[in-house]
């Protein structure tokens, strides 16, 4: 049976007024589907932890003493591609990430200077000849980047407006090392649905989306970046992560819908299929949930 | 000839069977009719002696004259049919030649009606039948509209009517009947679009309510419960002919026990033959008519013109299941309620198509899509249900996706192939699984070294 909260001055007092309205807006039909029980989960608890976190705390009570606060800290967003049509789309979806302070590391893989349009985000261009093995470019990207985070992100995947602060307070909550997204939502480009898998989300496990990978400016030093390789360097970066005794985090997937592409594109395994032996949800064409916020289409097949 | 067609009727999308999308029909006296009908009664049962009160009943509707018309079927059994004084305005009878059709299907084809409004001669109505029916033609073009009499005192009717009281309160009134609610049309009085009528195939000799309503529903039909249309039944209810409805209604499964072939096949398999190696087109159809549903036709597809051709013909030439098609027929033929594509090289086991079936019943599902590899792109089998495609292409309007309208209506769904026992004719097929067997014998590879590491691998 759902819970609905009922008016309490009291409670609303302490939670304050933006979380008190918060819980107040939520009906039973908010709770009437898992999807929608946990989108609304989210938004709750981003409200709570951004209020009455202790990083918080601490900010609003040295403000209200009239002391100095740190800056918030910097995110370096790590871009690389290869294909100069998906350069507009990644970088719109940076643009309206909120509640973050952040930089832009461009990396061109085999593209010509000027392939960057303007935006109203600091960015930094690091152009790299095609045959730079993948890797080798990420770690001149990071060189460039002065942030105390670098994040990962893909230049064809959709992210939410609150991809990048969610990734921060789950570092925030959980002190690993390193934070991403779980792979919850997928775009299979080649049949044109979007399905939803089980992944446990929340909690300490190897595995992130490699799109979302939010790490320490600290510990990607300390593994010496990324394998300098072509391939697979999402994966090995999480392994040395885990070699060097650094903590991973799985946050929610709420934030990010996985673009898989067609086969001829992109060398891609696992095969389409195998997608669809265990999914929880299933939807004809590019869906997205609530938190996606309307999300640019870019790319959907019709 | 009045331009029946010109009147505009609405095409709602309908989910499945569920028209409370289409909201309360206006009621009685409250609204304006534009919609012609045609009346066809028919005295196939030689009710002469109550036609008089079936034509009064008509006479005094509430439905506009200049909107009825009423054509008698004399079925040609007894003496010629004398029309009663009081009779509708428009009134003819039509006796139709020895040796033609002498069902209602003889009236309908000379209609003029948008909507054909189906009666029997012992069919007493009150007056605002028709009108209640005609009502929720005017909000959509693909509905049939029934209505249940009550018996006259002293008739035996009242065994069927009970089943058909608990199945509208089980199913509000049909709107939750899904695909199964063509089964609720057991008789008369019920009335349908003239267009959809012809496109259903129309009335057949045999005259069971029930056969009609099936292929109305592959026609795209939604059915509408109308409690509101009131008659009185003189005559004595028709039993159902179980062993014709087995033929020709494969849905019905209960009539369908014993495993042998049927008139109507359950699902149609095609293989589109294509460029496929004759062995691969071979290894599908064994596949296919291994099936433990049997009542399945498979049709080869263009077949190729190589020396392949020869080899698929003379393999199935006795087997009365396998028909051969120059192309694939764009909608399902004969009534043929699912329609199952299948590429060449692909094997579903014996108990896919039934249960593939069984769960596109199950989740109401228009198309189920089953992903088998990807190469250049997607190779997939697709089951198809004919009551859905024929619905998606009454609505849709030019250069609109079928499947899209099928989603919308009743609802697509993308599996993988593996999940419902379809594998690549060259994979190794698991042997014959007799119970208590162990399932690792299937894995074995060939080649000896790679025999040896498995072993190794599925140890630790």
């Amino acid at each position: 049976m759902p819970v609905i909260a009922r008016p309490d001055a009291a409670r609303d007092a302490a939670l304050g007024p933006e979380l008190a309205e918060a819980v107040a807006a939520v009906g039973e039909e908010d709770l009437a589907s898992d999807l929608r029980r946990e989108e609304t989960a989210i938004r709750l608890r981003r409200i709570a932890l951004r209020t009455h976190g202790a990083v918080a705390r601490w900010r609003a009570i040295a403000a209200s003493a009239g002391l100095p606060v740190p800056p918030e800290p910097m995110v370096s967003v790590l871009l690389c591609t290869r294909r100069p049509e998906m350069i507009p789309f990644a970088i719109q979806q940076m643009e309206r990430q909120r509640e973050v302070r952040l930089e832009l590391i461009v990396g061109l893989h085999g593209l010509p200077a000027g392939s960057v349009p303007a935006t109203s985000l600091p960015v930094t261009v690091v152009e790299a000849p095609g045959g730079l093995p993948f890797g080798a470019l990420l770690n001149r990207m990071a060189a460039a980047a002065s942030g105390t985070f670098l994040a990962k992100v893909d230049d064809d995947d959709w992210y939410g407006p609150d991809h990048l602060a969610d990734l921060l307070l789950a570092q925030l909550y959980s002190g690993a090392d390193l934070v991403g997204s779980a792979p919850e939502f997928v775009y299979l480009e080649p049949i044109d649905v979007t399905i939803r898998r089980r992944v446990g989300t929340e909690r300490f496990a190897p595995f992130v989306a490699g799109g979302t990978m939010l790490i320490t400016r600290a510990m990607f030093d300390a593994v010496g970046g990324f394998r300098p390789i072509p391939r697979t360097v999402d994966g090995q970066l999480l392994e040395a992560v885990q070699a060097a005794g650094g903590r991973i985090y799985r946050t929610h997937g709420f934030n990010y819908v996985l673009r898989r592409r067609n086969a001829r594109e992109h060398t891609w395994r696992p095969p389409v299929q195998s997608f669809l032996t265990s999914y929880e949800e299933q939807w004809r064409g590019l869906v997205f949930n609530a938190l996606m916020e309307d999300a640019p289409a870019y790319g959907r097949q019709k | 000839m009045r331009q029946a067609a010109a009147a505009y009727v609405p095409r709602p999308r309908i989910p499945l069977n569920d028209y409370g999308v289409l909201g309360d029909p206006p009621e009685p006296g409250a609204w304006t009719p534009t919609l012609p009908v045609s009346v066809v009664v028919s005295t196939l049962r030689g009710h002469a002696r109550s036609l008089p009160l079936t034509l009064a009943g008509l006479a005094a509707q509430s439905y506009p004259d200049h909107l009825l018309e009423v054509i008698v079927v004399d079925a040609g059994d007894g003496p010629p049919v004398v029309l009663p004084d009081r009779v509708p305005e428009r009134t003819r009878v039509i006796r139709p030649k020895p040796g033609t059709s002498t069902t209602p299907d003889a009236g309908a084809a000379v209609a003029d009606g948008h909507v054909v409004h189906l009666l029997d001669a012992d069919l007493v109505l009150l007056p605002e039948h028709i009108e209640a029916h005609m009502r929720w033609h005017h909000l959509a073009d693909h509905l049939v509209v029934l209505s249940r009499p009550r018996h006259a005192p002293g008739m035996d009717g009242t065994r069927m009517d009970g089943r058909l009281d608990r199945r509208l309160d089980t199913t509000s009134d049909l709107r939750a009947a899904g695909p199964k609610a063509f089964n609720a049309m057991v008789g008369v009085p019920a009335s349908v679009p003239a267009a959809l009528l012809r496109a259903s195939g129309g009335w057949q000799p045999s005259g069971e309510y029930t056969e009609l309503g099936y292929r109305l529903a592959l026609a795209g039909a939604v059915f509408v419960a109308e409690r509101h249309a009131r008659s009185v039944h003189t005559g004595t209810p028709a039993e159902p002919d179980r062993s014709y409805l087995a033929e020709h209604v494969p849905t019905l499964r209960r009539l369908r026990k014993q495993r042998r072939t049927h008139l109507v096949p359950y699902v149609e398999a095609v293989v589109r033959v294509g460029d496929a190696a004759a062995e691969d087109v071979r290894a599908t159809v064994d596949g296919l008519l291994a099936s433990d549903l049997h009542d399945i036709v498979v049709i080869v597809a263009g077949p190729p013109t190589g020396g392949g051709a020869q080899e698929i013909r003379e393999a199935y030439a006795g087997r009365s299941r396998v028909v051969f098609a120059e192309d694939a027929p764009g909608r399902a033929s004969r009534s043929v309620p699912f329609r199952f594509h299948c590429p060449p090289g692909w094997v579903p086991s014996p108990q896919t198509l039934g249960s593939i079936v069984a769960f596109a019943d199950r989740k109401a599902l228009g198309v189920l899509s089953l992903a088998l590899d990807e190469r250049e792109g997607v190779v997939s089998a697709r089951l198809e249900r004919t009551a859905a495609m024929n619905r998606a292409r009454l609505l849709a309007r030019p250069g609109e996706d079928l499947d899209d309208l099928v989603h919308e209506t009743f609802g697509t769904l993308w599996e993988a192939g593996e999940t419902w026992g379809i594998a690549a004719a060259s994979a190794p097929r698991p042997e014959t699984s007799r119970p208590g067997q162990r399932r690792v014998a299937a894995r074995r590879s060939r080649n000896p070294l790679r025999r040896g590491l498995v072993g190794l691998l599925t140890r630790t």
